[in-house]
């Protein structure tokens, strides 16, 4: 079953330099239960492509549904079905871990008590327990990044849709990320995330999409594309996709 | 030291190419200041004009027979007088805004031509009180001059120069705290006014530039909460700041006049506190309403509170008219927003706001808090200001 679907998504806006293609007729689907990679450089178009499937921003034109409810037609309806997490952890500096979460959860429409049950849960899993009546600004930035995926979790959305999510984050935060990306994966949540991080794509994403100056350049499982271009490790593989579609990411000196 | 001059150049680098810098530094004061300054001055001249011209309307009690002081009075024009058989009934005159001044002439003829006991009675919070004394003591002074100057030219006696032997004695018919009523009605309607933008300001940007700055929004907007309930929210919350910290001025600024030496005994009742209220709340609406679109459409903190300055610098410049205007605004001037509200508190203060002025208030701050409501739901739903690049 597709639990996302993009198909011809452009995204257009206007600045003071003229007209500027943010997104330019992506198409992807990701099945449910499995985890969907945007790899690509900073400005390639990720964010603008999860913002529209987070109901922030209305496609130019395409269309993009969540469980099969429109995001343009029904944004209430895809809200309610999806965890967003942007690139920044969104977390109120002066509110404890206990009131972040319960807050999220009331406003996603959850009854006090079940709330509060969630947050308990959420807190456990995240190993936040300790730390649950301390300031957010107090917190480190991986207890903040792993208090901000627990936001997007606290009222059990089937569908994750997390920007760059290990963006910053020292190498024993950005594990402890992983893993519980995979957790959730492995719980039934279907995951969409984007990165820069080709390792990081290759580690966790069942498929992924090559994102470049607006448009999905090739697509597959990791393996497929790393076959495709003859890649040893996905750097390669992102810059020899790239050439293979006619473009020179590298610059001048071309790719690797 | 070189490396502090190589800081010093980038900072100033830095602040010439920001506008909002260059602006407020070179621009804001040459306008603003001139712009204050002259408004104070014209406040002041035309004040100052229209109590010069003004004709007191005097509230005449003669007890005895004063022929010459009643021909003179009637032969002058700086004063308005009418004559009252009774002290009582001319106070209850004056008290009603009958008149400016109430003159009681008691006739002593056992002490002579000059035998007069003389006594004025006025509202010293009143700026037309306070010119209609002058200029009764003006009139009384000339009057006894020439008495005085007849009954000597009737001894033979010419002098050059005299200083006329009378006394008049002044008492404040409002009571109990006029300094406490004279600040009360310059300054609370201005502070207060005042108070609920300073209330609003920081903590608006916070919440609506903030959320951007932190990169909360985009959590608030992915959550189920529709824009009307984010802006409704968010608003409220900037209502509750703005008026808690209004109450909070209000309190202080009645401390501190009652601390400067002041009685406030019965300079603000209940029922004015209610009508002043009754004006403030819509206000606050307004207000509120504004700071939650100017902070929602600013990309950082600062550059919201750059963008609301021009806002709490124009309420500085109503209070300022307000505080020095001419006359009392009436019926639809109390409808401009903000200026009409501080003028209404200022005439609750006197006792002399009403109803249908509290509507004009009304009829000005509600449509208006509503508009810029729907503008802000407008704007949450704009993502070229939500996520402007």
């Amino acid at each position: 079953m597709t639990a996302i679907l993009a198909q011809d998504l452009v995204k257009t806006f206007r600045t003071r330099k003229g007209e500027v293609r943010a997104v330019d007729g992506i198409s992807f689907q990701v099945a449910s239960g499995e985890i969907y990679g945007l790899l690509g450089p900073n400005g390639a178009g990720k964010t603008t492509t999860l913002r529209i499937l987070a109901t922030l921003l209305t496609p130019t034109s395409g269309r993009a549904q969540i469980l099969g409810h429109d995001v343009v037609e029904a944004p209430q309806e895809v809200r309610a079905r999806i965890g967003f997490h942007a690139t920044e952890t969104g977390l109120y500096e002066r509110l404890t871990p206990w009131e972040t979460l319960l807050f999220f959860a009331r406003i996603f429409g959850l009854p006090r008590e079940e709330a509060e049950a969630r947050a308990v849960a959420t807190l456990e899993l995240l190993g936040l327990t300790e730390l649950k009546d301390r300031k957010v600004g107090t917190l480190s930035t991986g207890e903040r990044q792993k208090l901000s995926l627990g936001r997007c979790l606290i009222h059990d959305p089937p569908v994750l849709i997390l920007d760059e999510p290990t963006f910053g984050l020292d190498v024993f935060v950005a594990k402890t990320v992983s893993e519980l990306i995979l957790r959730l994966k492995g719980e039934g949540h279907t995951i969409l995330l984007s990165t820069h991080n080709m390792h990081l794509a290759a580690k966790l994403c069942d498929r992924v999409g090559i994102i470049w100056r607006g448009k999905v350049w090739a697509q597959g499982t990791p393996e497929e594309l790393a076959a495709r271009v003859g890649g040893v490790d996905f750097e390669q593989v992102f810059f020899r996709t790239l050439q293979a579609a006619g473009l020179s990411p590298g610059g001048a000196n071309g790719v690797p | 030291m070189k490396g502090a001059l190589l800081l010093y150049r980038k900072e100033l680098l830095q602040a010439v190419r920001d506008r909002r810098t260059v602006f407020m530094t070179l621009v804001f004061p040459v306008v603003f200041y001139p712009l204050l300054f002259g408004l104070m001055g014209d406040l002041i001249g035309r004040q100052e004009a229209r109590l010069a011209e003004l004709v007191p309307r005097v509230l005449v009690v003669i007890e005895g027979e004063s022929p010459e002081l009643v021909r003179a009075l009637r032969q002058q024009t700086g004063l308005a007088p009418s004559f009252y058989g009774d002290l009582q009934a001319a106070l209850a005159e004056l008290r009603q805004g009958g008149g400016e001044l109430v003159l009681r002439v008691v006739r002593l003829p056992e002490r002579g031509e000059l035998g007069y006991e003389l006594t004025l009675y006025y509202d010293a919070a009143s700026q037309e009180g306070q010119a209609a004394v002058a200029k009764a003591r003006a009139f009384l002074e000339g009057f006894f001059r020439e008495l005085t100057l007849a009954r000597l030219a009737g001894m033979g006696i010419e002098p050059e120069e005299i200083e006329p032997p009378f006394s008049v004695q002044v008492v404040d018919v409002g009571g109990d705290g006029v300094m406490g009523r004279l600040l009360l009605a310059q300054l609370l309607p201005y502070f207060l006014v005042l108070s609920i933008l300073s209330g609003a300001l920081g903590f608006g940007a916070e919440i609506t530039a903030g959320e951007k700055e932190r990169g909360t929004i985009a959590t608030l907007l992915s959550s189920r909460l529709s824009r009307e309930e984010i802006v409704a929210g968010k608003f409220l919350a900037i209502l509750t700041v703005a008026l808690v910290s209004t109450l909070v001025s209000g309190v202080g600024l009645l401390l501190g006049i009652r601390l400067f030496g002041a009685s406030l005994a019965g300079s603000l009742s209940l029922a004015v506190a209610g009508w002043i209220l009754a004006v403030l709340v819509p206000l606050a609406v307004v207000l509120s309403a504004a700071v939650l679109i100017v902070g929602s459409f600013a990309r950082t903190q600062k550059e919201a509170s750059v963008y609301l300055l021009p806002l709490y610098m124009l309420i500085i410049l109503l209070g300022v008219s307000i505080m020095l205007g001419t006359g009392r605004p009436e019926g639809a001037a109390l409808a401009v927003p903000v200026a009409g509200a501080m003028a209404a508190i200022r005439a609750a203060l006197s006792g002399t706001l009403t109803p249908g002025e509290l509507g004009w208030t009304f009829l000005s701050s509600v449509p208006l808090g509503a508009f810029l409501l729907w503008l802000s739901v407008h704007i949450y739903r704009s993502e070229r200001v939500l996520f402007r690049i």
